[in-house]
């Protein structure tokens, strides 16, 4: 899976489990204030059907979020997980302003392997919480927002529910992130989503998102939902809590 | 950073605050709009922008002598303003500002305050020396006056010798704590002639940073105007746009406990590299201002 290039003023960073993400070095940030944004999406084999829907609708999520008024204080990290990769996930980007970010560079998924659902989770909370401490220190204020998009259950990660709830419990504190919101979205999800609820509940995650069948129509409404909550999360930076405007359903 | 007392009046913010640097030399300013004149908040700005004008202006013609520093920008900052009122057909009310600056080049540094504020001086050794500089009756002085000789000015206050503005020195060590150093009065006008302060290359040396705040920095609700500008200054680094994160995350600590900001506030720094930290990064100077509503 070809990463998007431009490394120029990235940093890289390392988590528990030799897990690893990059971030815009923070000297290079022109804001004093950031919502950081993670979306990962399911790479396992059983995605294959509607992998384009789902480059469609990562295209569309960040995308919205260009147009956003606080679009230049939102940082965008995107990754793809299978168990095909070390650690289970593909960085496709790191945490970047949005105005760096090509829409036309990203590719859509090439499907293949498991699920290894707590390898994203772990990845996209421990990676906020990390470069959250990093900003905090230096006096800037960040609140975050994570989504993950997965088809199925976890089936396939070396980072333990232990390791995905340590980050998560961690995220909440208001220690180093003003709020976080991490949303588990389910698509295609008919035979599993029960699953995925306990999933969510065990991990501590905000909420769990039906986004039903992986239509076209769906993927957009999918899309249009990261791009509204992102915004809410945004716009709440500074208040002391998270946005109380995230949708319940999409 | 607007005062609550402008948000509840549906003013705009009537401080400014700007910086510059070129890796020679390096230049901070601010001022402080009368809220009781005319569209001061444009005043403010002109003034902030004539000043930084003049200070280019020295670097290009490389006056050196720190004494004839301060009479140059003075008077090139003046004759920016008054250029400025010509083409915007802006009244004196319109730019009844105060204003400080600082100005730093290899040969040493000059700071001047005209008008009221917080001049705030962090040593190497962490020591933290700060003025507060006030007039009496709330009439500060303003650069505009001149236009009249600032005799206008010496009448409101009686006549050219009168008191009219004091200066209280305060120095803090982490050790001791805060220690009151001096207080003395100055006369309309030594007022009006502008508070200096050179410091020689030696002396800039032992210096960590240099601060000028205007008044709104003493009109914290619930804080001791020497506590905010500690807190103020107690920078996790100088990287970006470091004073506006500072300033922030203080203001957002005192609103937790219900406190804020009266009046705007203004803040601008010089932070000062040593001769060891030249080669790892380069120097920060930030002016910081927000109009935030």
């Amino acid at each position: 899976m070809p990463r998007l290039t431009n490394t120029e003023g990235m940093k890289q960073h390392k988590l528990g489990g030799n897990f690893t993400f990059t971030a815009k070095r923070i000297e290079h940030l022109g804001a004093s204030e950031y919502t950081l944004v993670t979306i990962a999406i399911d790479e396992s084999g059983s995605v294959s059907g509607f992998k384009d829907q789902l480059l469609a609708m990562l295209q569309a999520a960040v995308g919205s979020c260009k147009h956003s008024p606080r679009s230049d204080n939102i940082l965008v990290r995107v990754l793809y997980f299978s168990d095909k990769y070390d650690k289970g996930t593909s960085e496709i980007h790191g945490f970047k302003p949005l105005a760096e970010i090509d829409l036309n560079a990203y590719v859509a998924p090439v499907p293949g392997g498991w699920t290894p659902l707590c390898d994203a989770v772990y990845s996209a909370i421990g990676a906020m919480n990390k470069y959250g401490e990093e900003l905090s220190a230096q006096d800037y204020l960040a609140n975050g927002i994570a989504f993950v998009v997965t088809d199925g259950g976890e089936n396939a990660s070396s980072a333990t529910m232990g390791m995905v709830k340590g980050e998560l419990a961690k995220s909440v504190t208001g220690e180093t992130l003003e709020s976080m919101i991490s949303v588990l979205v389910g698509v295609n999800t008919q035979d599993c989503k029960h699953i995925l609820e306990v999933f969510s509940r065990e991990a501590g995650m905000t909420k769990y998102i039906d986004a039903g069948d992986a239509t076209d129509k769906n993927l957009a409404k999918l899309a249009n939902f990261v791009s509204r909550s992102v915004s809410s999360q945004s716009q709440s930076l500074g208040t002391g809590g998270p946005s109380q405007n995230i949708a319940a359903t999409i | 950073m607007i005062g609550q007392d402008h948000v509840t009046q549906g003013k705009p913010c009537q401080d400014h605050a700007l910086s510059f640097s070129d890796g020679k030399c390096a230049g901070i300013v601010i001022a402080d709009g009368c809220g009781s004149a005319g569209e001061t908040d444009m005043g403010a700005r002109l003034i902030t922008f004539g000043t930084i004008a003049a200070m280019k202006e020295c670097r290009t013609e490389k006056v050196s002598d720190l004494v004839l520093l301060v009479q140059t920008i003075r008077r090139k900052g003046r004759e920016a303003l008054a250029r400025a009122r010509n083409i915007f057909c802006l009244a004196r009310e319109d730019t009844l500002a105060t204003c400080a600056y600082a100005y730093c080049t290899e040969n040493g540094c000059v700071v001047a305050l005209f008008g009221d504020g917080v001049l705030a001086f962090k040593y190497r050794d962490g020591a933290i020396s700060m003025t507060r500089f006030d007039w009496s009756d709330n009439t500060p002085f303003y650069p505009a006056y001149a236009d009249d000789k600032d005799e206008s000015f010496a009448r409101a206050h009686g006549d050219d010798d009168v008191l009219a503005l004091s200066e209280e020195c305060w120095s803090f060590v982490e050790a001791k704590g805060f220690t009151f150093e001096s207080e003395s009065k100055h006369s309309v006008r030594e007022g009006a002639s502008g508070i200096t302060r050179l410091f020689s290359r030696s002396e800039f040396e032992t210096l960590e940073s240099i601060a000028i705040f205007t008044d709104g920095v003493t009109h914290i609700d619930g804080i001791d105007w020497k506590e905010a500008v500690c807190a103020l200054l107690s920078f996790r680094s100088t990287a970006g746009v470091f004073v506006k994160r500072r300033m922030n995350s203080v203001l957002r600590e005192m609103r937790k406990e219900g406190r804020r900001p009266l009046d705007d506030i203004a803040c601008a720094v010089i932070s000062v590299l040593s001769i060891d930290e030249e080669g790892e990064n380069n120097g920060g100077n930030e002016g910081s201002t927000e109009d935030r509503s």
